[in-house]
């Protein structure tokens, strides 16, 4: 079974396009996803290590595919980074209790979020 | 008269009673004692004067009683005379006591009255205060749902902006830090950092247009445009994009050259959001845009096949905001400005817009734009024009006609003169639009008095606005002729009726009277006789002139018809060559309260000038600056 780092889920093309040319360059394995089914079904099969989930998705939003991870995925589940575009409070705990690890606002900066990664996966 | 009798009854009583004292002892009989419970009953119903005569007689009754029993018995007199003395004062307390009576009867009356009076004054205020309470409440929810509208609006704003921003960022970021990137991947980077910059230009026009509509700072550049050509040019710009999704777009121009009277920048960004929308909706089939002569305007449609719109959004897709969701992502699409901006222009250009749909089968979007015609017609002449420069203060002006060739023809002429008027096509809109904003002055075509004026009346009253009514007949665009030059009201007043024909120089001369009421016409027939004009009656509108070309007329006045009738009349009056040029004057059945004040438009004899303007402005001129 093949395994990836980072899987990256968003409806929005640039976003995805963007990301995974940043961590391609890095050296790192990706997939990506378009939906929120795409998204768990992904999950399910390639384990990423990381896992980036848009808040707002067809088919199923980026809260409800965490609680269903987090649930399926026992052994080594992904740690998962929302990308918002609110930030606010209220959903960032909402996120939590659904099983996120982390969250991340657009527009990022793509410096930033390589640091992440690399501070996520350096220590592993 | 049952009231009356039973009232002087109880004085009626006195008199057999004397009789019966009289027959049983006279001046001891014991019948006498009985006057004093009778004086107090009648104290209560009969009138003072009443009271005081029946007393009066019951004691000189008794006196010469006591004179015819024992004449001149000093000794019974002397005794009989304290007798007599009480029932003076019993007349005279009873005479008293009734005088209170009724004058607390009057003043309870007096006060009923008042009362009275209060209530329905308070009543009528309490009326007052619901209307304007309705008013208010209905301006409220108005702003509340505007409000929040606008508050979702800029939501959505921050959110679309967001995107391509993101999208704008990563990539510029990408290309500053990656030194080796290859040439294909760099363009491919910096096109999609310029289409997300396009899209947010065409979001920030979006909204400084709807902006710039809204506030009223937009001035519409009227020109005869060829409404094929807008077309033909839509349908080039399109093109592309209905292409790439594999749709086909035509046109369908039925008529050959329909020029609208129009702001060709302006209509084009109707056709092409219009376009714009049926080609993102339609995923299979085609667009068809075109335009067909409807009535006095021009109705351009655009039919797509798509997906349809839901018929209880369809009613809501003109408002502001108002987004219909994308049914892939579930997200609301585009800013839900394009169809309200769509709506501004087309209001502005006085037409109408709407839309017909059924789910799954596509839609039709249609609007029309009112047709041109020429321009000449809207000259004022040189007297208006001197003026107008005197005068160089813009008032706002509301004006309220029905038929949309007069508003524009009346909108045209008052703006060129300087004014910034505004102009609805119901009595109910005005009264609305009075409830929102304030205008110096209102003008009423007088075709629209079937409809219910009151409530708009009394808001110009209460907000004392000049109101003025006035009749203005417009023909066909190929013949436009100002028509009706005075005005009388019913009853009819010599005072009135004369001054006006003086001034049309009628003295002496031949009048025509046409009238469906006999009784109005003879009378004016009697006033007009008397200060030798010569006259003729026509009682209805199919024989206007009875006598034929023995009376041709040097003046017509029309009594009263109801109002779509009078139309008829004028038109044939000024269909008629020998009477086509001369002055008339119509009557009104309306007894106009204070504050409406009909317009006098003496004849030009200019037939370049519409509806006698520049006397019309002369006299608003008047109104506004006195």
């Amino acid at each position: 079974m093949k395994t990836i780092d980072i899987l990256i889920a968003d409806d929005e093309p640039h976003i995805v396009r963007a990301l995974s040319f940043i961590f391609s360059k890095a050296g790192f394995v990706i997939d990506t996803a378009v939906n929120g089914e795409e998204a768990l079904s992904k999950c399910r099969s390639l384990t990423p290590k990381i896992a980036f989930f848009d808040l707002v998705m067809p088919k199923m939003d980026g809260i409800q595919l965490c609680q269903l991870i987090k649930a399926e995925i026992r052994q080594q589940p992904p740690y998962i980074i929302i990308l918002t575009c609110k930030g606010q409070d209220i959903d960032k705990e909402m996120c939590l209790k659904a099983g996120a690890n982390d969250f991340m606002a657009k527009p990022f900066s793509p410096k930033e979020v390589m640091e992440k990664v690399r501070f996520l996966l350096g220590e592993e | 008269m049952y009231e009356k009798l039973s009232r002087n009854l109880l004085a009626i009583v006195i008199a057999p009673l004397l009789a019966v004292c009289f027959f049983t002892g006279g001046a001891l009989s014991p019948f006498r004692f009985a006057y004093l419970p009778l004086m107090i009953l009648i104290s209560i119903r009969l009138p003072p004067r009443a009271i005081f005569l029946t007393g009066t007689l019951f004691a000189c009754g008794y006196a010469v009683m006591v004179i015819s029993n024992k004449p001149a018995d000093w000794h019974a007199m002397a005794i009989a005379a304290p007798e007599f003395i009480f029932y003076m004062l019993t007349a005279w307390t009873a005479t008293s006591v009734a005088r209170t009576i009724s004058q607390e009867r009057s003043l309870f009356q007096l006060s009923e009255l008042t009362f009275q009076g209060l209530n329905n004054e308070l009543s009528s205020r309490a009326n007052n205060l619901q209307t304007t309470l309705d008013t208010l409440t209905l301006v409220h929810t108005e702003l509340k749902k505007i409000d929040r509208y606008r508050t979702v609006f800029l939501g959505n704003i921050a959110h679309e902006l967001r995107t391509p921003l993101s999208g704008i960022m990563a990539y510029s970021e990408i290309l500053l830090t990656y030194e080796d990137l290859d040439i294909p991947s760099q363009r491919e980077f910096l096109k999609i950092i310029n289409d997300d910059s396009v899209r947010m230009t065409t979001l920030v026009n979006d909204i400084l247009n709807s902006l710039k509509i809204e506030s009223g700072n937009f001035k519409l550049a009227l020109n005869k445009v060829r409404s094929s050509e807008l077309i033909e040019e839509c349908i080039k710009a399109m093109r592309p994009m209905a292409v790439a999704k594999g749709l086909t777009l035509e046109s369908s121009i039925t008529s050959g050259s329909i020029f609208i009277n129009a702001d060709k920048n302006q209509v084009m960004q109707v056709l092409i959001n219009l376009v714009n929308n049926a080609i993102k909706y339609t995923q299979q089939g085609g667009v068809t845009v075109g335009v067909a002569l409807k009535g006095r305007s021009a109705e351009f449609f655009v039919i797509d096949s798509g997906e349809g719109i839901f018929p209880a959004e369809q009613e809501k897709i003109f408002d502001e905001f108002y987004r219909v969701l994308d049914n892939v992502s579930n997200r609301p699409t585009g800013t839900g400005l394009g169809l309200s901006i769509c709506k501004k222009i087309v209001d502005v250009h006085e037409g109408t817009i709407g839309v017909e749909s059924s789910v799954g089968k596509g839609s039709t979007f249609r609007f029309t734009i009112p047709i041109f015609f020429n321009e000449e017609q809207f000259q004022i002449d040189e007297p208006g024009e001197r003026l107008i420069h005197q005068h160089k203060d813009i008032r706002r002006i509301l004006v309220v006609v029905r038929n949309t060739v007069k508003s524009m023809c009346l909108t045209k002429s008052l703006k060129k003169a300087g004014y910034n008027t505004t102009v609805t096509n119901s009595y109910e809109k005005a009264h609305d639009l009075l409830a929102l904003t304030s205008v110096d002055l209102i003008i009423s075509d007088l075709s629209l008095t079937i409809d219910n004026n009151e409530p708009l009346l009394s808001r110009a009253a209460s907000k004392m606005i000049p109101f003025y009514q006035s009749y203005f007949y417009v023909e066909p665009p190929e013949i436009i002729s100002q028509v009706i030059t005075g005005y009388i009201w019913s009853p009819f007043n010599p005072s009135q009726i004369l001054p006006i024909l003086e001034t049309l120089k009628m003295k002496h001369k031949k009048i025509s009277i046409i009238s469906s009421n006999m009784d109005e016409s003879r009378m004016l027939q009697v006033i007009l006789g008397l200060e030798d004009y010569k006259t003729e009656l026509s009682i209805n509108n199919d024989e206007l002139f009875p006598s034929g070309r023995s009376f041709v007329p040097e003046a017509i006045i029309i009594g009263t018809f109801e109002a779509d009738q009078v139309d008829g009349i004028v038109r044939k009056i000024r269909s008629n060559a020998k009477v086509a040029n001369v002055p008339l004057i119509l009557a009104l059945k309306v007894n106009p309260p204070r504050n409406i004040k009909l317009i006098t438009a003496p004849s030009q004899g200019d037939r370049s000038l519409l509806f006698g303007l520049s006397p019309l402005v002369q006299i608003i001129e008047g109104e506004l600056f006195k």
